[in-house]
């Protein structure tokens, strides 16, 4: 199977855990150069299995993977650990449901960016622009007042943007994004939404918004895939989603949602 | 208010500590008499203006001791309890990280040192060893026993506490950040394990000030005429399981109450992780 | 390391003589103590170890009784003994009217039957032991039903006492007829050993009241001390043996009338040199320890008052050769234990070749002098005592380190590699006559323990040892055979094999409830006068 011009990323997986059966069964997921794709579903549907799977970091021992994940036209599923782990980060950042876990409570803040930047760009290199830079970009300070925090002297909305701003240092093609606004209160969920919108249009970064949240999707995406019991049952332009769902599952998702705002378009 | 009580006990407690380091190691001046002489008109004295703590069961100063025995006890526990630790975080964390069969073999290694009749392997270790073994030698190879005898609890602990961070977000952020293992280890890893690891190591200090005096009853452990500080808690270990009036003899309960302040002390002066 | 068998003469006592005048003994109640092991066998001919032999002492009838107070031997079941053909024929007439536990009647057949089983090898019996050496062995002929003829292929030295140890069994095989005061009712392992009054019993009082006069004997087991102590004064208990001296002088505070120091006993503690060629010592080591003159200024050296203060709390006694005073006759009055005179001890040693340089003792060649003292880890006692001298040693120079191991470890070094260089234990006696020690003072002897199992004497004093011990052996008169011991006793304090520390006291506890009760220093020592104890009526415990 080759990769069609246009594409950015192509899956299809199948993926099994052991003990659980089949979790994923054969996925087919798109997304194409700076499009910012949902991926909507229950708890429980798959959507972090995916998440984990496109990273590569699904525990080889647990889960086996099947099938085939293109990225700029090279199946990651074959690709060896330490050219993935280049990848990783650099082209594909992913950003993490709970924003505080995410962080190493024993580092402070300006050196987990120091280290994000260094991974991939070695020594030497003025992390320290570029850090600040991502920081302002996510409208965090920069000063090193800042760089000297611990997580714990962060919020959760900082603490998200924090793990943003890191995701984007290295300006990746594709960012993965789990549920990463479930953990936040309403106005900062819009401005998460808003951050992401506005880094998608600077950077030309391609999004995978993964959410249960299916009016958040709607408010951000290009594009929406339904996901139910380890298979995208529907995939369709944002607006077309809600006005005619075409699959039984979709339709129960809109109706069970309390009150419906059109998305701005 | 609540800042202003903590700086106070860290104040207090690092005053004790240097109280209690300075006379340790000015026992030779400091202590009125040398901590193996033996007054043999007076053994088992209460306290008295020439004896502060009374003497033992020989005669022997029991406030010269408590000083001499500060040297031996402040040092070697401190040193078993951090080569226990140190073997504890390479097992638990090679348990936690390693394939499934890697930390079958080393869980079933820590089993297995938790199960050991280590009562006849101790028997051995004494009948393996010259007798005329020399006070100083003794200390070393205390150490060394202690040491090795006391990683297995904690090796448990610490593969518990790595499995949970192994499993944690950071860990997963980490990579995909797009870190190596090695980093993560270092880095992540590694620094998050040190409140299980001071936890485990604090807590094994007095079990093995206490565990040094009763090594004394298989004939190892620090040998006589030097004392420690083990030797001083087995005197009251003793007059404590005899069903005498606890009270009678209170001044026994010194060396206790410095054991215990001593490693309070130490507690909150190395505090950050361990509290939190 | 325990030696056994017991001494005597036939002289009768009346009883009379040690019961206060006013009490009347009144038969009932039940006596109760602890027992700190399970017996290992109920079987009197099998009995080796303390609670064994205290339930022999109990329920057995004997042909002839060592009286533990006098020291005396006394007619049991054997009204009146002789010897002829130089102490190769014994006979002994049995007491006529005597009947076991069952109802049976006592005869020279059953007598005749317990030796044959004492010395029937599938049996085994530790009685048997002191008969073995004995060429031609022993017989055993009933001559009618109330007298039988021992017979010996040879001449052994007061082979009376061993009958102290023979308790008689039925020839009907009923295990468990018995003759003496009590019969074992109950037998709970692990919890308690009831013994009940033996109604056929022979023994009466001067009154003409059937003995025992307790209904029974309550022998609980509790390994713990402090528990037995502390029952023992809520009045659960009436009698403690073999206290120790921290818990007796806590007794002695809270109940003054209970407490009984007894004196010394027959238990004597030593510390004694590595003299084994066999043993992997540097040759300037084996010199010293081997220099007769060394070991004594070791000796001379040790303060052995303060042990007995300091370690025993003053409940021991000095002592310098291998008998206590508390046995009466064997005693050599004439030694008297050193007072720990390091001027004395230096002087001796620089006589025999060392110097002190500055606070270091050196030999001849330089060697500094420093050793190793091995003793078993856990006991208190020893372990202090070993810090007391090593505390007199350095006095003179001598560095001593102290190695407390655990007891099989120590056994091993020095019964078989000899990997030591002084080891500090002591020994359990419970027999009084030198003939129980004929294994530790020949050179051939296993427990000849600074130099076990010699081919010849490796010296001339041990020689000596070794014709005065084999002469007092074969000689029928008793003064003579003292004259000999004495001489043996004389060349070990002043040879030092062993150098003998200090005797333990016995040390006991009686309830005043208890009538008649008069401990004694032999074992069982508080339960010896069995048959005679009895409780007494609460108004005569509160007269007291």
């Amino acid at each position: 199977m080759t990769a069609e011009s246009g594409e950015l990323l192509r899956a299809r997986v199948s993926v099994d855990y052991e003990g659980r059966g089949a979790v994923l069964r054969d996925l087919d997921l798109r997304v194409a150069p700076g499009e910012i794709v949902g991926l909507a579903g229950q708890s429980g549907s798959g959507k972090s299995t995916l998440a984990l799977a496109l990273m590569g970091l699904l525990d080889p021992r647990r889960a086996a993977v099947r099938g085939a994940i293109h990225f700029r036209g090279r199946d990651l599923l074959t690709l060896p650990e330490r050219e993935f782990r280049s990848l990783r980060g650099k082209e594909i950042a992913f950003v993490l449901q709970s924003a505080l876990a995410s962080l190493n409570p024993a580092m402070r803040i300006g050196a987990q960016l120091r280290e994000a930047w260094e991974v991939h760009r070695g020594r030497g290199g003025d992390w320290k622009a570029e850090a600040g830079a991502a920081l302002e970009a996510v409208s965090l300070p920069r000063d090193d007042a800042f760089f000297r925090r611990f997580p714990k002297d962060l919020s959760v909305g900082m603490a998200q943007r924090v793990l943003i701003a890191m995701a984007v240092l290295h300006r990746p093609a594709l960012l993965i994004a789990d549920e990463p606004t479930s953990a936040l209160d309403v106005i900062t969920q819009a401005e998460i939404l808003k951050l992401f919108r506005g880094l998608n249009a600077a950077y030309g970064t391609a999004v995978l918004f993964i959410t249960h949240d299916l009016p958040s999707a709607a408010s951000l995406c290009h594009r929406i895939a339904v996901l139910h019991e380890g298979r995208i049952v529907e995939t369709a332009a944002a607006p077309e989603i809600f006005e005619r769902p075409r699959h039984p599952y979709t339709k129960r998702l809109i109706e069970a949602l309390p009150r419906w705002e059109p998305a701005p378009a | 208010m609540r800042r202003l009580a903590v700086r106070g006990a860290r104040g207090l407690a690092w005053a004790f500590l240097a109280v209690l380091f300075i006379s340790s190691l000015g026992a030779g001046w400091l202590a009125p008499a040398p901590p193996e002489k033996q007054f043999r008109e007076a053994p088992n004295s209460p306290p008295s203006r020439a004896f502060l703590l009374g003497t033992d069961d020989l005669g022997r100063d029991r406030f010269s001791r408590l000083l001499h025995g500060g040297r031996i006890s402040l040092l070697l526990a401190p040193s078993a309890a951090l080569l226990a630790v140190a073997c504890a975080a390479l097992v638990g964390g090679m348990a936690a990280f390693g394939g499934r069969r890697v930390a079958g073999l080393l869980t079933g290694a820590t089993d297995l040192t938790l199960s050991l009749p280590w009562l006849l392997l101790l028997i051995g270790v004494r009948a393996a060893l010259p007798l005329d073994v020399s006070p100083p030698v003794s200390v070393g190879i205390t150490f060394a026993i202690l040491g090795l005898l006391g990683w297995a609890a904690p090796a448990r602990v610490v593969q518990t506490g790595v499995a949970g961070i192994l499993s944690s977000n950071y860990v997963l952020a980490a990579r995909c950040r797009g870190l190596s293992w090695t980093r993560i280890m270092v880095r992540h890893v590694l620094p998050n394990t040190r409140p299980v690891l001071a936890a485990q190591f604090w807590s094994s200090v007095p079990v093995f000030i206490l565990a040094e005096a009763n090594l004394g009853l298989l004939g190892l452990g620090v040998t006589e005429p030097m004392p420690s500080w083990g030797t001083l808690l087995r005197e009251l270990e003793s007059c404590l399981t005899s069903g005498q009036p606890v009270l009678a003899q209170y001044w026994l309960f010194a060396p206790a109450l410095v054991i215990l302040f001593a490693v309070l002390s130490l507690v909150v002066v190395f505090p950050s992780e361990v509290n939190s | 390391m325990s030696f056994r068998a017991r001494v005597a003469a036939a002289v009768f006592l009346a009883f009379a003589a040690v019961l206060p005048a006013a009490a009347q003994p009144a038969p009932g109640g039940q006596l109760r103590l602890a027992i700190q092991a399970e017996p290992k066998s109920l079987d009197p001919l099998l009995a080796a170890d303390e609670p064994s032999e205290l339930v022999r002492h109990l329920t057995g009838g004997v042909l002839v009784r060592l009286n533990r107070q006098t020291q005396a031997l006394e007619p049991e079941l054997a009204v009146k003994w002789s010897a002829a053909a130089a102490g190769r024929k014994l006979r002994f007439e049995l007491r006529q009217g005597v009947t076991f536990s069952d109802g049976s009647p006592f005869s020279a057949r059953d007598v005749c039957h317990t030796f044959q089983r004492v010395m029937d090898p599938k049996i085994d019996s530790p009685a048997s032991e002191p008969f073995r050496s004995v060429k031609g062995g022993i017989a055993c002929s009933p001559d009618g039903n109330h007298a039988v003829n021992l017979s010996l292929g040879e001449p052994l030295a007061g082979v009376e006492r061993l009958l102290d140890d023979i308790a008689m069994q039925s020839a009907s095989g009923n295990a468990r007829a018995v003759l003496g005061p009590f019969t074992v009712a109950e037998h709970r392992a692990g919890s308690h050993l009831l013994l009940t009054r033996n109604t056929n019993y022979w023994k009466k009082d001067e009154r003409g009241v059937r003995l025992p006069y307790l209904d029974g004997i309550r022998m609980e087991l509790q390994r713990n001390r402090e528990f037995e102590l502390m029952r023992f004064r809520r009045g659960e208990l009436e009698l403690v043996n073999n206290l120790e001296p921290e818990l007796f002088d806590r007794l002695k505070r809270e109940a003054p009338a209970a407490a009984r120091d007894l004196g010394p006993s027959l238990d004597s503690e030593q510390l004694w040199f590595n003299q084994s060629p066999r043993g992997p010592l540097p040759a300037h080591k084996r010199a010293w320890f081997t220099s007769g003159e060394f070991r004594r200024a070791v000796s001379e050296a040790i303060r052995r008052a303060d042990l007995a203060r300091i370690v025993y709390r003053g409940h021991a006694t000095p002592g310098v050769g291998p008998t206590s005073p508390a046995n009466q006759f064997w005693f050599n009055a004439a030694l008297k234990p050193p007072a720990g005179d390091p001027k004395e001890a230096l002087a001796r040693l620089a006589r025999a070749g060392f110097r002190l340089e500055g606070k270091v003792l050196r030999d001849r060649g330089g060697n500094p002098v420093e050793f190793s003292v091995i003793t078993n880890a856990g006991n208190k006692s020893r372990e202090r005592m070993a810090a007391l001298i090593q505390q007199d040693l350095a006095e003179i120079g001598i560095r001593v380190s102290l190695a407390p191991m655990d007891f099989p470890s120590l056994i091993e070094r020095i019964t078989r590699t000899f990997d030591y260089d002084a080891c500090l234990l002591g020994l359990i006696f419970s027999d009084l006559d030198p003939m129980g020690q004929m294994s530790i003072w020949l050179s051939s002897g296993p427990q000849h323990q600074w130099n076990p199992e010699q081919k010849a004497p490796a010296t001339e004093w041990e020689a000596e040892i070794d014709r005065l011990m084999r002469a007092q052996a074969a000689e029928p008169d008793r003064q003579k055979r003292k004259q000999a011991f004495d001489r043996v006793q004389q060349i070990v304090a002043e040879q030092a094999p062993f150098i003998y520390l200090v005797y333990r006291n016995a040390l006991v506890a009686a309830s005043p409830a208890l009538g008649n009760a008069a401990p004694v220093i032999l074992r069982p020592q508080t339960l010896w006068n069995a048959d005679r104890l009895y409780m007494k009526a609460p108004a005569q415990v509160s007269q007291r």
